[in-house]
């Protein structure tokens, strides 16, 4: 019996205007028909990009990739979109985009099957199957609108699965979910694809995922690093083709290996030690001391936040509490959907609490309206966001500026030295790399000099060595600076370089 | 079954998200059903103005024409009896109108028992007579026949065998029925052609009607008279309408050849000719509103577009809903397609049901028959064409805003707009390059309405996309441009030139709506200012007198000099002329002026000549004596005596004398008899007494006369002339007399001695050396006399048949008064050399034609209204402007585009405010991110101000170069007035200032409270919404 999904040297490049991005480098890759496979990794890792090329979605670049036997590069595009259609269900971490609001509850199950012509019949009966199957049969008139989060969830679930596919694709599906929320659809993933005979691929950071995984694959800079199979001792780390492996930072750092690495066979073992000539030439480590703390600058107190109403609500924080010392970096770990982005937006001002107080600088956000929030944040508070809002045809040193005009301050000529750019300073931002366009952004918030920084999953973008140059900056600046840098992050490489971590899980 | 079920879903689908979410689309549902309402009323609109303007001329022509009439004529004995004939004639007629026509017989005036009559007789004798005494007759039998009394003069016999009893008097109240034959309440005859008709007629007889034709047929006495029956079917309103009256005509042709062919010999009249110029007419009128459904159709396309590019974002999310949940391409493709169409449809079939509602209530208002009206305009199989055509044109403008993504190429990406804006650029250069719009284009269509229905748009088009695509690097250029100080002017380019999408859509649609609704005003002014030039140019003056053709009194004769100086008045020569051997300027209209007048003409345009009319004047003013030279006589004479000898010849001479009030006299002086010394005497009226001699001409023999110089050859002779007498004493010494052709060998002593040639072909003078003799006289000239004139710019011209000279000193393209669509060559010349001029060559052939009176005053224009200008024919420029505007293809044309210019203005405004909310969400996440910075939401509101106030900015330039791009191609293309008629002088380009600067500043102050109004609440929330 072959594979479900053999993939082979997988490599995919994306164009962008800022140049090239390899999102996958050489992944390598076997799937078992029936099996439930959940790939972890940090953003950025190139999970999406693979989840899209098994979806049909996108073509690789370069390597093979096989489902069920069919090569999916060489498919056409109508070959692709009937593959698609017959052999692939998919499940979204946005349901709300993936599920249409003026459709039932019944009508988004049935919807793949109406598309391809079912007689209605069938097609009613099946959805009222699958609905029963995840507790929804009673829900089966309902708008999407008129549905908690998890239950949203379920029937997008059962809808990627009427038409009875091969091969299940689900991209962070609890996401948007709280706990309780996320480990029902992870039930009812596991369920359905073990009652259809369905193999899964689940793309996720939350934990919960490894628990109905059938074997749990890492992903690291687009390339397959580590893989746990349920019931083995441990994990063992994947050897790609030509001997690439990956090995675990906690060797690395324990047997003092830097940038560079000797290995030796003695006998049937391979001995990897640190190179001893240029060891530790190659890429700044971070102090080994940890920060000492510095005055208190953000704290909240009793926090409470929901978002949504209704049946959709979400509870984010109950009674949270927590402190933000200046010169310490602070990571905000945490499962998608666990509340580091909103922390980050409640610490700015730009989002408020249902409940509870939040202190920056000495003063109460809660007693300022928009426009004293606006004034805290211009003289305290930096926030570098997902999409940073760079302006792509200025230079780096025109956003800096025009950031410093914005917030009144003149901007220190050091600060793109401080962040590593001072020679990449009259370049236009398009031209800059994904992680010196982070970097940028970094510079930019500093303009200001902040008394509390927030970054938002500033390495999504970057691989590893890029995610690690970041890491060491942000510890650095927390330290040089004395601010406060709060950073919201799944990358353990980030984690790593924290003074102190605030998980939300 | 799974195929069609496969097929169905996209659509299922479509129904499913416009059933539940349908009212989204609201706003593009809007702009198509006011596209299509307004393509309905325009349609039904331009065939109710076709209507009207067929009716009007319909209307004008003459009542007595007016009708399809049959007939057939008799001298005694029919071929056919009446029956026979009646029965073949209604059946032919009723294949060309089911409206029954009306009979009637006309017999000859003949004697009856001594007494002359004319008897004639009608059927439904009440239908066509009113009653002014007694009552209407009964039907006619032979024993009892009785008639009303419609022209009374005489005794009404009664006879055996034809017992008329007269029972009442009335009118026939139209001319219709019988035209000029009787005598007629419609029948509008001048006073001056009544009086000639009595002058020249003997007092008519009696005129008679019987009720029935076939009663007073049988009767017994008019078996042999002569006599004409007619069928007549008045062509009135109701039965000539626009949409039939080309067929109409066609079948009054098809059966008028049968009649005509048949063994009967029927004659059949009718005004084909007038109804299919009339047809013309109206075509013509309706073509060019198309023009301005155009118009209105891209403007409401523009604002689907604008609404609908607010939705790509919805679409194209479910787009891809769809192809994540397996959808096939095409399913995907059919569902984008079916969902942009659905807004497209409804929008079109309401505004379809509501533009005919408006132009049903219209029309009713406007007494036209509603039902017909719409079935022949938006309910035709044209019109429902052009609804589907609209809808078509809606789905696909929406699918492509909607759903068609940009193709790369290279470093440039082309969308599918790209490609249609460069394929409009394409239609209009076609359309330009097949020729100018005018009447002749549009009457025989060729596709002619359709390009003015699509000018507009695919010009706007072209210019939204063009202004889309140089959008982007502009806003680079003015972020480059803007101060590092002006923190928010910066922050706004930056923002515009960062994220040109939104900011593009809501510029290219300003600069459609703001350049439509500018050319709509620069059209409608240009209309206007034309009338006003058509006026003018018209009549060059306040009021032009001249002779009315149907009175025959010449201008000289009935305004005295004094009066016209009383009057401010200047009189002007106006005579035709032509180039001897050029059958091309045959028509050449020769203008006398006095330089003042020319430097005060009205109606002159600076793209007539390069000089104004003050440096014309110069040019043309005659420096030299005027007047005609000549001998004068005495108050106290009462003869005139002339010594002569002809020898070889005889001769009479008439004396051309020149009185004291500027015309002409001939006094026959008699003929000569022998080669003896004689005297030639007349007597001297008082008239002429202290007048001048200015010529004595002599008169062929009438040998000649009677039989052409070909029947004996030229009369040759010598002739001698003592000095002329007049109360006694010489009055000339011939001192400086000379002759014209015909005159040789002038010799002088105590008289004048000379040999003569004549022949009846030429009029040979003697008279005294003019001032104008050998001049060339300086003259304005058209173009082609410019060209032809010798290297001095002399050329020759018969004026009223005599050769004179001129000199072209200027070159003028059009000249007022001087050039219409018959007559493009001109010649304008000092008035009183001119008049000097043929006086000389033939006295009495110069004198004012035309009184320009250029005091507009009331006083004038009531003085005008009285003798003696009640027998002159009076022009009034103000008046003819005021026919010209009052017109109504002229006030539909007119009203249209101011309608069009204030709902474009409109939509510009609704247009901005669509572009601020847009921005705003379009925008939220920088609007964020400047928020996180620190920017406060005060100054967040100023940013989007600022956004909106550059897409004004932009959207107001690109408009006005639209609408000058387009108020040109179309004021050079569509070669029409208000009114439909063929410009002269064409239309010039006209931009009516103060109402633009009014209306700009008006919008500029709605703008800003649309504006405020729209980010008044912006950012007013406690929190901004979620990004990043």
């Amino acid at each position: 019996m072959s594979a479900a999904v053999e993939a082979r040297d997988l490599f995919r490049v994306h164009s962008t205007p800022e140049g090239d991005a390899a999102a996958l480098q050489g992944l390598s890759l076997t799937v078992e028909p029936g099996e439930i496979l959940t790939l972890l990794g940090p953003s950025g890792a190139g999970k999406t990009s693979f989840m899209r090329l098994l979806a049909g979605l996108d073509l690789p670049s370069a390597g093979t990739l096989a489902v069920f036997g069919k090569d999916l590069r060489a498919l056409g595009s109508r070959g692709r979109s009937r593959y698609r259609s017959e052999s692939v269900g998919y499940l979204d971490q946005h349901y709300a985009r993936a599920l249409a609001p003026e459709l039932t509850a019944r009508e988004l199950v049935g919807l793949r099957l109406r598309a391809e012509g079912a007689d209605p019949s069938v097609r009613d009966a099946r959805a009222q199957e699958l609905l029963a199957h995840v507790g929804l049969a009673d829900r089966a008139n309902a708008h999407p609108a008129q549905l908690s989060g998890g239950e949203q969830q379920r029937v997008a679930l059962c809808a990627a699965l009427a038409h009875r596919p091969r091969l299940l694709l689900a991209d962070e599906p609890t996401g948007e979910l709280d706990s309780a929320n996320a480990r029902i659809v992870y039930g009812a993933i596991a369920e359905l694809a073990r009652a259809e005979r369905c193999t899964a691929v689940i793309v996720s950071h939350d934990p919960e995922s490894t628990e109905i995984a059938d074997r749990v694959v890492h992903i690291r800079d687009g390339r397959v690093s580590e893989e746990t199979v349920r019931g083995a001792a441990g994990s063992s780390i994947v050897v790609g083709r030509g001997g690439w492996l990956q090995l675990p930072k906690e060797f690395l750092d324990r047997a003092g290996i830097g940038s560079r690495a000797a290995a030796s066979l003695e006998g049937d073992r391979i001995v990897v030690t640190a190179a001893a000539a240029r060891a530790r030439q190659a890429e700044p480590e971070p102090a080994a001391r940890p920060a000492a703390a510095g005055e208190r600058v953000a704290a909240v107190h009793g926090l409470a936040k929901t978002h949504g109403k209704g049946a959709s609500a979400a509870h984010v924080f109950e009674n949270f509490e927590a402190a933000f010392q200046g010169g310490r970096l602070t990571v905000v770990t945490g499962p998608s959907g666990s509340g580091k982005t909103t922390l980050l937006l409640l610490l700015a001002g730009l989002e408020l609490p249902d409940a509870g107080d939040i202190e920056i600088c000495g003063a109460e956000l809660s007693g300022l309206d928009r426009a004293g929030r606006a004034e805290l944040r211009r003289r305290f508070v930096a926030l570098v966001a997902q999409q940073p809002g760079l302006i792509p045809f200025l230079s780096a040193r025109e956003n800096v500026d025009l950031t410093a005009a914005v917030r009144g301050s003149n901007a220190d000529g050091d600060i793109l030295s401080a962040v590593g750019l001072a020679e990449r300073s009259g370049q236009r931002v398009s031209r800059l790399s994904a992680g010196e366009q982070v970097r940028v952004a970094v510079a930019r918030a500093l303009a200001a000099s902040p008394r509390l920084l927030l970054v938002d999953e500033p390495t999504a973008r970057l691989d590893q060595a890029n995610a690690r140059t970041l890491a060491v900056l942000l510890s650095t600046l927390a330290r040089d600076t004395g601010a406060a840098v709060v950073c919201a992050t799944h990358d353990p490489v980030v984690i790593e370089h924290a003074d102190t971590e605030l998980s939300l899980a | 079954m799974t195929t069609i079920r496969r097929l169905g879903f996209p659509f299922w689908l479509t129904r499913a998200r416009l059933a539940r979410r349908g009212g989204r689309f609201g706003l593009v549902v809007l702009g198509v059903a006011a596209a299509s309402a307004m393509l309905a009323a325009v349609i039904a609109g331009a065939l109710a103005a076709q209507d009207r303007d067929v009716g009007k001329q319909v209307a004008a022509i003459d009542p007595t024409a007016r009708s399809i009439r049959v007939s057939w004529f008799t001298v005694g004995g029919q071929t056919a009896p009446y029956a026979t004939l009646n029965r073949h004639v209604r059946r032919r007629l009723s294949e060309v109108t089911a409206r029954p026509a009306a009979a009637t017989a006309l017999y000859r005036e003949s004697q009856i028992a001594g007494d002359f009559l004319a008897l004639g007789a009608v059927d439904d004798l009440g239908r066509w007579v009113r009653v002014r005494s007694g009552r209407l007759p009964r039907p006619c039998t032979p024993s009892h026949c009785e008639v009303i009394v419609i022209r009374p003069g005489g005794r009404i016999p009664s006879v055996p065998g034809l017992h008329l009893v007269p029972v009442g008097q009335g009118d026939v109240v139209s001319a219709t029925l019988f035209g000029d034959a009787v005598p007629s309440l419609g029948l509008q005859q001048s006073q001056f052609v009544q009086e000639m008709a009595r002058y020249h007629r003997p007092a008519p007889p009696p005129l008679v009607l019987a009720n029935g034709v076939a009663g007073l047929d049988r009767s017994p006495r008019l078996r042999e008279a002569y006599r004409t029956y007619s069928w007549v079917v008045p062509l009135d309103r109701r039965l000539v309408r626009s949409w039939s009256v080309s067929a109409l005509a066609t079948r009054i042709e098809h059966a008028r050849s049968e009649l005509q062919s048949e063994v009967y010999g029927f004659d059949v009249e009718a005004p084909t000719d007038d109804l299919h110029a009339a047809a013309d007419s109206g075509r013509v009128a309706s073509r060019r509103l198309f023009l301005l459904g155009g118009e209105a159709v891209a403007l409401l396309l523009a604002f689907a577009v604008l609404a609908g590019a607010r939705l790509r974002p919805d679409v194209e999310v479910s787009r891809r809903r769809l192809v994540s949940s397996g959808a096939s391409g095409w399913q995907t493709w059919l569902q984008t397609a079916s969902e942009a169409a659905a807004p497209a449809l409804v929008g079109t079939v309401i505004g379809w049901v509501v533009g005919a509602a408006a132009a049903a209530v219209v029309a009713s208002s406007a007494g036209e028959p509603v039902g017909a009206l719409l079935e022949h305009s938006v309910l035709s199989s044209g019109g429902i064409a052009a609804g589907l055509l609209l809808l078509v044109a809606a789905a696909v403008v929406l699918v492509v805003t909607l759903a068609v993504r940009p193709v790369s190429l290279g470093r440039f990406s082309v969308t599918p707009l790209d490609v249609a804006a460069v394929g409009a650029v394409v239609a209009v250069a076609i359309a330009l390059a097949r020729g100018a719009a005018d009447t002749s284009a549009l009457v025989s269509g060729n596709g002619t309405g359709v390009v003015l229905l699509l000018l507009p748009v695919l010009v706007a088009f072209a210019a939204a996309v063009v202004v889309a695509r140089l959008l982007p690097p502009a806003l680079r250029g003015l972020e480059r441009a803007v101060p590092r100080t002006a923190l928010s002017w910066r922050l706004a380019s930056l923002a515009l030139a960062r994220r040109p999408g939104t900011a593009s859509v809501a510029v290219a649609f300003v600069v459609v709506s703001v350049g439509l609704a500018l050319f709509a005003e620069t059209y409608r002014w240009t209309l206007v200012r034309g009338q006003r030039d058509q006026a003018a140019f018209a009549v060059p003056a306040d009021y032009v007198v001249s002779e009315d053709i149907s009175k025959l009194v010449p201008v000289r004769t009935a305004v005295t000099p004094g009066l016209a100086r009383r009057l401010d008045g200047r009189f002007v020569t106006r005579q035709g002329g032509n180039i001897e051997g050029a059958a091309s300027l045959g028509n050449v209209a020769v203008l006398g002026l006095e330089p003042e007048t020319l430097a005060g003409i009205r109606g002159w345009r600076g793209d007539f000549a390069s000089r104004s009319p003050g440096q014309l004047a110069r040019s043309i003013a005659w420096h030299g004596a005027t007047g005609l030279r000549g001998a004068t006589l005495p108050d106290s004479a009462t003869r005139l005596v002339l010594p002569v000898r002809a020898v070889g010849i005889q001769i009479g001479v008439v004396a051309i004398v020149k009185r004291r009030d500027g015309t002409f006299t001939p006094l026959s002086l008699g003929t000569t008899s022998g080669a003896k010394l004689q005297r030639l005497v007349s007597v001297l009226p008082p008239a002429v007494r202290g007048g001048k001699l200015v010529a004595f001409r002599f008169v062929p023999p009438a040998r000649l006369i009677e039989h052409g110089g070909d029947q004996g050859g030229p009369a040759i002779g010598s002739i001698s002339f003592g000095r002329p007498l007049a109360g006694g004493r010489a009055i000339t010494d011939y001192g400086n007399w000379i002759g014209t052709p015909g005159v040789q060998r002038l010799t002088r002593g105590s008289g004048i001695r000379f040999a003569l040639t004549l022949t009846p072909q030429v009029l040979t003078y003697l008279r005294p050396r003019q001032p104008t003799d050998g001049v060339a006289l300086p003259a304005v000239v058209s173009p082609r006399l410019g060209a032809i004139a010798g290297r001095n710019g002399v050329f020759g011209v018969n004026v009223a048949g005599e050769p004179l000279l001129f000199r072209a000193v200027a070159v003028a393209r059009r000249f007022p008064s001087a050039t219409s669509q018959d007559t493009t060559d001109f010649v304008v010349a000092d008035r009183d050399a001119l008049v000097t001029a043929l006086n000389a060559s033939q006295p009495g052939a110069g004198f004012p034609t035309e009184l320009w009176v250029g005091s507009g005053g009331a006083a004038v224009a009531k003085r005008l209204q009285q003798p003696p200008f009640d027998v002159l024919s009076v022009a009034s420029r103000a008046g003819l402007e005021r026919r010209l505007r009052d017109d109504p293809v002229s006030r539909a044309a007119v009203a249209m585009l101011e309608v069009a210019a204030v709902t474009a203005l409109v939509l510009a405004l609704v247009g901005l405010g669509l572009g601020v909310v847009a921005e705003r969400r379009d925008d939220a996440a920088d609007l964020f991110d400047l928020e996180a910075q620190g920017l406060a939401p005060q100054s967040l509101r100023r940013q989007l101000r600022l956004r909106a106030l550059v897409v004004a900015v932009g959207g107001v330039i690109g408009g006005v170069l639209t609408a000058l791009v387009l108020s040109a191609l179309v004021v050079g293309f569509v070669e029409l007035t208000a009114n439909a008629g063929v410009p002269n002088p064409p239309l010039v380009l006209a931009v009516d200032w103060p109402v633009v600067l009014v209306a700009a500043a008006v919008t500029t102050l709605l703008a800003a409270v649309v504006i405020a109004l729209v980010t008044a609440r912006a950012f007013r929330a406690a929190t901004p919404e979620r990004y990043g």
